[in-house]
């Protein structure tokens, strides 16, 4: 099935980043609150990705950071996932006034610019990690209720459902039993692009200073640091971007892998 | 007037080759009426669409001759390819919802076929147009009207008006009532029956149902697996089928009487 | 389409979030008698949200000034960078959507894919830093701040990416319709076959699209005008979150949205302009 190239090369992408970031602690040659250095170096044997202005190693920093970036995604996805599947399943299972009432909220949060929502909320807690994932993840439901509904109105006018029904089984019971399985495939497609964007979400909040505070080191506020020294240290802004840029394309990758190959195939040689 | 001297055409899939149409000859009587019969997968489809070099990626026209009053048609050029479609042969799809463009007016479609191939001025071509809409029984006050508001049935005459606005020799006829209902049906069959006449068209109608081809085609092949089974007259190939597959084909026919 | 009108004015909603800044570690409490902030949330709510639909948003916490004002001030300039960045996209993702559609598979098409993958993948702020760091610090072709060619072309570009994919999705689409085959089997040149028919039908769900796109442009403009210095509104809404200036934020927060309702108007009149089965009522 999986014998779309770029997708398999995406696939072995964000394994090996999910093996980094876990085993960050265990491979990672200094730890990445360390100065191991006087000021910022390039990139040499001892440094591969160079040192930060305060000396540390960036290598380091970003294997630690590789877990952040992964984390925030997973779990932002998975509530937006929770929240949008759940919100959409109604939706589009019940529809009547329960759909158009769960529609209007999804337009009108679709109406704002996530960036901006996000941050004035960060604004009024105490930004770190932990309310970033949540508030990425609270943001982002909107496009899988969407996609979800879609998909539930779709299966819903099939014949299983009123199978189910005939013989009597609980409304709960259909949704999670029979239409949620069926609907799995463009879900699985919106989390793998769910996550993409919750990664660039969170180096942007990061990057801003309203995500992943310092001395913890996120892609996104390594890029922040980066800023002042751009002339004299620029693989510190170049290399936590590329990563972000790997990751996220990865995920792009297997996402398309999927669609590909959930979706009909080509028109048929005809009659 | 058409000959078609073993014509193959193949598709090419990840799974494998396809031989959509395999070694097929016919002929076409000027002013008669020739039924291609056979189910889905039979390969005639793809014969139809053959006969207009419209086959695309992932399939190609592998052999054979398709000769038009003397001329091979494989052997054009495509630009002159394009003035054989639309004015010598032209070709009305299964299915009506899809075969119009949804942002054009019919008058539009029906009119730019007219100009391309007639080479006469917008004027003259929306006369000819209104002509054309009169034929098949639709009001040439609704030229300017879009798609979306006309019936399945009216659509679909909308087509074949603009199959015929240019006067041409040959019709193919894809399954043009599969989408429709019976009673539908049955008036697109008799205003083919008309127009046949009054144009002095030959048509080939390419159907899944034998009842259709007995009640309008003079004679009939019947496809099977991309080659032609048997041919002759439909009355004829009902009472006495030679070929194994055309018994199973009449003997379910038979039965649903 | 007036009803979602009419929903969409009642945004202050989830605004009404933002009304009791409770974590605000700041604030003592004779500044915030000062600003009637001492008042039921309930009361505070209304009053704003009568003041707001006069676009009165009180006044900004830091500057003492009036927030409508300030935000006037640096509008403009935001639209300086994302009208022209707007139109910049479509003119480039159309054309480039509709080649790679039509030569599905060739050079081009792969070319333009790939980029406008990477183009989607890209953080548009590092982008904006890369630009900056090859254009500015390194080869001083262009400056860092105060031009406007450098955030226009991030900008530009973070747009383009994912328009161009859904352009080329949208032409292909299309192209495999019945009645595309039927223009076709007309004879008509494959010239007018694409460009009369397929296109204008190519554009509909695009126009859907760019009008969908709003808020991400907006979102962009805050992200791209922080780090060029740009003088607009998202970089005020920006410095605002930090200072946690209230009223600021919620008075650029209301204008963008309601920005990007006007945007999505036009978006839904233009469609309908496009389409006749909306402006027909059926049969």
């Amino acid at each position: 099935m999986k014998k779309n190239k770029t997708a398999m090369f995406g696939l072995i992408i964000m394994g090996l980043f999910f093996c980094l970031a876990v085993l960050a602690p265990v491979i990672a040659p200094y730890s990445p609150d360390e100065i191991s250095s006087a000021g910022a170096n390039q990139p040499s044997l001892q440094h591969l990705f160079g040192t930060d202005d305060l000396g540390r190693d960036v290598l380091s920093r970003s294997l630690y950071g590789a877990q952040i970036s992964l984390t925030v995604g997973v779990v932002a996805v998975v509530i937006a996932l929770l929240l949008g599947t759940l919100a959409g399943a109604v939706a589009g299972y019940y529809g009547g006034w329960v759909d158009g009432l769960i529609m209007r909220m999804v337009d009108v949060m679709f109406a704002f610019p996530s960036i901006f929502l996000i941050l004035a909320i960060q604004s009024m807690l105490t930004p770190n990690i932990y309310n970033v994932m949540v508030v990425i993840g609270l943001t982002s439901w909107m496009g899988v209720a969407r996609l979800v509904r879609g998909e539930f109105l779709r299966i819903r006018q099939l014949q299983y459902v009123e199978a189910a029904r005939a013989i009597g089984c609980s409304d709960l019971r259909i949704i999670f039993r029979h239409m949620l399985p069926n609907a799995q495939g463009p879900i699985i497609v919106a989390a793998t692009l769910g996550m993409a964007g919750a990664i660039l979400t969170e180096s942007a909040l990061s990057f801003l200073g309203m995500g992943v505070q310092p001395p913890m080191s996120s892609w996104g506020n390594m890029l922040m640091d980066s800023q002042a020294y751009m002339r004299d240290a620029p693989w510190m802004a170049i290399i936590p971007g590329l990563l972000i840029m790997s990751t996220v394309l990865s995920l792009y990758f297997i996402g398309e892998g999927i669609r590909e190959t959930l979706s009909p195939k080509e028109r048929n040689a005809g009659s | 007037m058409l000959e078609v001297k073993n014509l193959s055409v193949n598709y090419y899939v990840d799974e494998g080759t396809v031989n959509a149409v395999a070694g097929v000859s016919f002929e076409l009587k000027e002013g008669e009426i020739l039924g291609v019969l056979g189910e889905s997968g039979s390969g005639k489809s793809t014969l139809g669409f053959a006969l207009l070099r419209l086959i695309d990626q992932p399939g190609k026209i592998v052999g054979g001759e398709i000769i038009l009053n003397g001329r091979d048609l494989l052997l054009l050029p495509e630009n002159e390819m394009r003035r054989i479609r639309g004015a010598a042969i032209a070709m009305v799809f299964q299915d009506p919802f899809a075969s119009l463009n949804p942002v054009l007016t019919i008058g539009e479609q029906i009119i730019e076929s007219i100009i391309l191939h007639q080479g006469v001025k917008r004027g003259e071509a929306r006369e000819k147009a209104a002509e054309a809409l009169r034929a098949v029984k639709i009001d040439p006050a609704r030229i300017d009207d879009y798609p979306h508001q006309f019936s399945g049935g009216m659509r679909q005459r909308v087509v074949i008006a603009m199959a015929l606005a240019c006067r041409p020799e040959i019709l193919i006829a894809d399954e043009p009532t599969t989408a429709l209902d019976v009673t539908i049906q049955a008036e697109i069959l008799s205003l083919l029956r008309e127009l046949k006449a009054q144009f002095n068209l030959s048509i080939i109608y390419i159907t899944h149902n034998f009842g259709i081809i007995k009640e309008l085609c003079d004679r009939v092949v019947v496809m099977h697996k991309g080659a032609i089974v048997e041919a002759g007259e439909p009355g004829a190939i009902f009472d006495h089928p030679r070929d194994p597959y055309t018994k199973k084909l009449v003997d379910c026919l038979r039965e649903l009487r | 389409m007036l009803s979602f009108l009419v929903m969409h004015l009642a945004p202050g909603d989830p605004t009404a979030l933002f009304i009791e800044p409770n974590i605000d570690p700041v604030e003592l409490a004779r500044v915030r008698a000062n600003w009637g902030l001492d008042q039921p949330i309930f009361i505070q709510y209304l009053v704003w949200l009568k003041n707001a639909l006069l676009l009165d948003f009180g006044r900004s916490y830091t500057t003492g000034l009036p927030v409508i004002a300030e935000i006037s001030e640096r509008l403009p300039m935001t639209l300086l960078l994302m009208i022209p960045s707007f139109i910049l996209t479509l003119l480039i993702t159309i054309p480039v959507g509709v080649i790679s559609a039509v030569k599905k598979n060739s050079w081009f098409d792969n070319l333009f894919t790939f980029f406008s993958f990477a183009g989607m993948a890209i953080p548009t702020f590092w982008l904006g830093l890369m630009l900056m760091l090859v254009f500015s610090v390194k080869l001083h072709w262009l400056p860092a701040v105060g031009n406007l060619a450098l955030p226009l072309i991030t900008m530009t570009i973070g747009s383009l990416a994912g328009l161009t994919r859904y352009q080329r999705g949208a032409m292909l689409e299309v192209l495999n319709q019945e009645y595309i085959r039927v223009a076709r089997a007309k004879g008509l040149p494959e010239r007018l076959v694409i460009f009369k028919h397929a296109l204008r039908n190519a554009l509909l769900p695009t126009i859907t699209i760019l009008g969908l796109s709003l808020p991400d442009l907006f979102g962009g403009a805050f992200v791209i005008e922080t780090i060029f210095a740009w003088p607009g509104m998202g970089r005020l809404g920006v410095q605002a979150i930090f200072q946690r200036n209230y009223p600021t934020i919620m008075g650029i927060v209301m204008i963008s949205a309601l920005l990007i309702i006007v945007g999505n108007l036009l978006a839904d009149i233009a469609y309908a302009m496009v389409d006749p089965r909306i402006r027909y009522e059926k049969k």
